[in-house]
This record gives C-alpha cells, structure tokens and sequence, in this order.
C-alpha cells in the first residue's frame, strides 16, 4: 500500500481518535458517549499498528510525525494506573499506611536514634560546656529563657484568643519541616541527618536549661503531650528522606534512577501519612497543652496515652498480616 | 527539540518532544504571576472582611489562620493541585502547551505529582532553581530533581493537523499508457514533493508556480519516458501522475 492510500484509508479513524482524546481532556473519561468509550480501546490499538506500519514502510513521510504525537497523546490520556476515591484513602490509613511504617521500620528508628542522639548530645553539652550553648540557641533566647524561669514562669502564655492562629503556624512550620527532611534525602541522606540532629540539639539544649533550672516536670509536660506525636511524624518524615537516600547510596538491583522512583513512592506515602498526625499534634499543643488546671503528672500521662494510640494503631494496621490475610 | 523514544506496551517505538528549559521557565512565570494576584485578591478580601466583622481578637485569629492556611496552600498545593486535577498541566503549562507526564509515557498519577512538586525544595537550592536547571541540562529526559524521583517528564504537546490527502480523477491523454506502466517506479519521497507542490500550488507565487512545474515535468517526464513536448499541460500531466500513484 502507498502512503496515500493508506492516508485515505485510516486517515478518519485518526481524527475520531483524535476528537475522543480531546473530549476526554476537556471532560473527564467519564463524560465519553457510551459508543466512544468502547471504541476507544481497539481504536487506540488500531492507530499504534498504523504507526507501527508507517514507520517501516514509509519513515519520512510526515504521517509517521502525526501518527507519533497521536500515538504519544492517547498514551498519556489512557494509561492511568491510580485513581482517587475515599474508600482508597481510607484504606491507605487504616491499612496501607501502618504496614508501610512497619515494613520500614528501621529506617524509622535510625531517624528516631538520629534526632534522640542529637537531644542527648545538646543536653550533655549544656552540663559540660554551657558557654557552646550560644551556638546552637541565640543568646536573645537565653536571655528571655532566663528571665521567665527567675519569675517561675516556663513556655509562653500565649493570649487565649492568639492559640488558635499560634498552632496553626506551628503545624505548618512543622509540616515543612518534615517535607524538608524528606526532600533533603536527596543529598544522600546528608540534609536529613542534619535536619533531625539539628533539632534534636535544639531540644536538648533547652531541656538542660530548664533541668538545671529545677523545672524539669514542667518542661517535659508541657512538651510531650503533643511533641510525642509530633517526633513520631519527624521520625517517620526523616525515615522517608533516609529511604530516598538509601537509592542513591546503596540502590541494590536497580540503578540509581529506578531506584529513586521505586523509594519516591514509598518515602511519599509516609509523608502523606504523617500529615494528619502533625495536624492532630497542633490540635494539642493549641488546646491541651496549655490548659493550667491540669496538673503536669496528668499531661505526662496524656503523653503516655498518645504514644500508646500510635502503638495501637500501627498493631490493628499490621495484624491482619500477621495472621496471614492481606 | 530534545527528543526522547520509548517503547509502548503495543511493542511500537514512538518518541516524545522534551519540553526545554525556556517553556518550563515561561510556564513557571505565568504561574508565579496566577499565584501573586490570587494571594493579593485573597488577602484584601479577608483583610477587609475581618475589618468588617470583627468585634473581638477572635475575628482576627481567624482571620490570621485563613490568611496563613491559604497562603501555604496557594504557595504549596497550586502546581499539585491544578496538575492533579488537569492530568499534568498547570495554567501556565497550558499556555506554553507542555504537560506532565509519567517518564513511561502514561498519565501523571497524584503521588508523582505530589513528590515532583515537594522536591522543588531541592531543586530551589541553593537559588533561583540552579539545581534543578543544571539537572535539567544534564539529563536526558530534561528532568529536574523532582522528575527523577516522581519518575515524570515535561513534553511538549504539538499540535498538528492529520496530513491532507489530494484528489485528482484518472483521465485519458496520449501518454496515460506510459505513465500507467512506470509509475512503480515512482518512490515515496519523489511522490511526497509531488504532492506538496500539488497541495501548496494555488499559495505560490506566479515565478514559483511555473519554475516548479517546470522542473517537476522534467524529473517525471523523465521517469514516466514521456517526450516533454507531447505534455500540452505541466499541471494536467503532474495531477495524472498523482492520481495513478494513488491507484496503483
């Protein structure tokens, strides 16, 4: 067959073909008539064998450019491998999400080891050697530290009326701080250690402040209640960016290319996961935290009930496994 | 145009036209600039709407969360959003008529575009994008740091219109026979000048017009063993030879 039989042939199929993807641009797939939805399947195949035919028998002529781009086109409208529905996001927390924090657990933990290393590490700094203290908090800090802790006062009172709108900044400073830690697993997993260590300075240090102080209860309780939580999402996060660096260090079977993409996915689904525990961290910290006629014991405990919640939830995510039943 | 081929699941090789660095860069202007006015529309409306209904601190609390949630999302989840919803493009990659697709040649999926768009963290360092733009440069897929670890790539979509067919009816003349005996000889490439010129004539200058003929009779009179004086009409003769290829 020459090409111009072969033009006036198929050349009606194309344009169909062509108007259907068009349609399904605009509209969505589910808005297709009924007859160009079934059509859609063979006409697609139809159009690869023309561009198959075309490409050997006649390379140069410009319906092998058409038939690519068409060909190309109605690729990337028909592959679709993942749809969104609630019942695929509710199943993604409920099961997905837990097994996922499960199967890398380790990861997790060189995190968790990682930023608790790293607090260790600012809170024997600042009995060793206090005068380093500068380095890791600005003295303007200290000093109103210091002068809070003279009137028996530790943390911030913030006005009632302000909590709502502090929170929300926090959750949101924390939020990136975890993308952060996640996207930073691109430097071979150096940004992410530095990240979680960093912070975990941070707290050290001003955890031995206020112990040396005498107000070592009070700091605690006013951090764990929601900083439990709230360093399970900063491990799971910093685990996600390990996770990426782990294709890079040490991709195993496949190159590092593939690697990143197979590891991309998984390090975003935990952060995808952790996203509504640093919302639900933010609901305390703005609103139990600072409640005053709670006693510090009882705000320990409620930290003690948080982390239990955590366990229990990646145990009901993960026992169906066990027994067998995926 | 950076090209790049891959092989279907139909087992058909067929390849992509990378989008380059210039488009990306338009299209990230255009949506920066979307970005700025939406924020600033957004803003003057709360600032004035929290003004106006406030008579406490809580109003503006409120105010403060709204403003700062939306900013983010605006920030954060304007590129996830639109190329969630617009299967890979955003406005701007609209206009500059490129897309997001996934590096296998399917369509984006929600977490590609979510780690692509996270990853612009990276790929902003250390300023400016620099990152991302020499990864860009140096990657045969023209992928940012992003592209590689969500596993998309930015095309270029071109339009273009299915190749016209011509038309011309099998008539009489004396050298019909000749042409109807040799036309297998004619191959695909000489009949593909043929065409355009049979195509574009009508839009050629009167110079252009006649030159072209002129040769176009002499390479096909040549082939088809047709004395050149037995042509009475260049046009007559070159419209036979199409419409017997498209016969034979």
């Amino acid at each position: 067959m020459n090409s111009e039989k072969f033009l006036e042939i198929h050349r009606a199929a194309w344009e169909r073909l062509d108007k259907i993807l068009e349609q399904m641009g605009k509209k969505g797939a589910a808005n297709l008539d009924r007859k160009d939805l079934l059509d859609l399947g063979p006409l697609f195949r139809q159009v690869t064998a023309h561009l198959a035919y075309a490409q050997a028998n006649f390379p140069r002529h410009e319906v092998v450019h058409y038939l690519n781009r068409l060909v190309a086109k109605a690729h990337s409208h028909i592959y679709k491998s993942e749809t969104m529905s609630l019942r695929r996001i509710w199943l993604f927390y409920r099961q997905g999400l837990p097994r996922l924090i499960w199967g890398h657990w380790r990861y997790v933990l060189a995190a968790a080891i990682t930023l608790l290393g790293g607090l260790a590490a600012g809170f024997i700094i600042h009995y060793v050697q206090p005068a380093l203290d500068g380095l890791v908090i600005p003295e303007q800090w200290q000093r109103m530290i210091g002068d809070g802790l003279k009137e028996g006062k530790v943390g911030a009172d913030w006005p009632v009326n302000q909590r709502p709108l502090i929170s929300t900044a926090i959750m949101i400073n924390n939020i990136l701080v975890g993308l952060k830690s996640f996207a930073l697993g691109f430097t071979w997993g150096v940004g992410t250690v530095y990240i979680l260590f960093y912070n975990g300075l941070l707290v050290g240090v001003l955890a031995g402040i206020f112990t040396q102080g005498g107000y070592a209860l009070e700091f605690w309780s006013l951090i764990l209640p929601h900083g439990v939580l709230e360093l399970i999402a900063i491990f799971i996060c910093g685990g996600a960016g390990l996770i990426l660096a782990k294709a890079l260090v040490k991709p195993g079977d496949y190159t590092r290319r593939d690697a990143l993409v197979v590891n991309g996915r998984i390090a975003m689904k935990l952060i995808l996961g952790t996203i509504p525990m640093f919302v639900l961290a933010a609901l305390i910290e703005g609103f139990i935290t600072p409640l005053g006629m709670i006693s510090s014991y009882a705000k320990l405990a409620f930290a003690g009930f948080t982390l239990a919640l955590f366990v229990w939830y990646i145990y009901q995510g993960v026992r169906g496994v066990r027994r067998g039943n995926i | 145009m950076k090209e790049y081929t891959l092989m279907s699941p139909e087992k058909i090789n067929y390849s992509f036209n990378l989008a380059g660095l210039g488009s990306r860069f338009t299209a990230y202007l255009i949506d920066s600039l979307i970005q700025m006015v939406l924020g600033g529309f957004f803003l003057i409306i709360i600032i004035f709407a929290a003004a106006a209904a406030s008579p406490g601190e809580g109003g503006q609390a409120a105010a403060g969360i709204i403003i700062l949630i939306v900013l983010v999302f605006l920030m954060y989840g304007y590129s996830i959003f639109f190329e969630a919803i617009w299967n890979g493009q955003t406005p701007g990659k609209k206009v500059m008529k490129i897309r997001v697709i996934k590096a296998n040649g399917g369509a984006v999926t929600f977490v590609g575009v979510l780690i692509r768009n996270i990853m612009r963290i990276i790929d902003s360092l250390p300023m400016a994008y620099a990152v991302g733009i020499i990864a860009l440069l140096a990657s045969k897929k023209s992928q940012r740091l992003g592209d590689m670890a969500a596993g998309t790539m930015v095309i270029k979509e071109v339009a273009q219109e299915a190749p016209q067919t011509v038309k011309f009816t099998e008539k009489e003349f004396p050298w019909s026979g000749k042409i109807k005996l040799r036309i297998q000889g004619v191959t695909e490439d000489e009949f593909a000048i043929l065409k355009s010129y049979l195509l574009r004539r009508d839009h050629l200058d009167e110079g252009a017009y006649q030159t072209m003929a002129e040769k176009l009779t002499g390479l096909f009179a040549a082939k088809m063993d047709v004395e050149l004086k037995e042509i009475e009409d260049r046009q007559q003769f070159l419209e036979q030879v199409a419409a017997a290829y498209q016969n034979k």
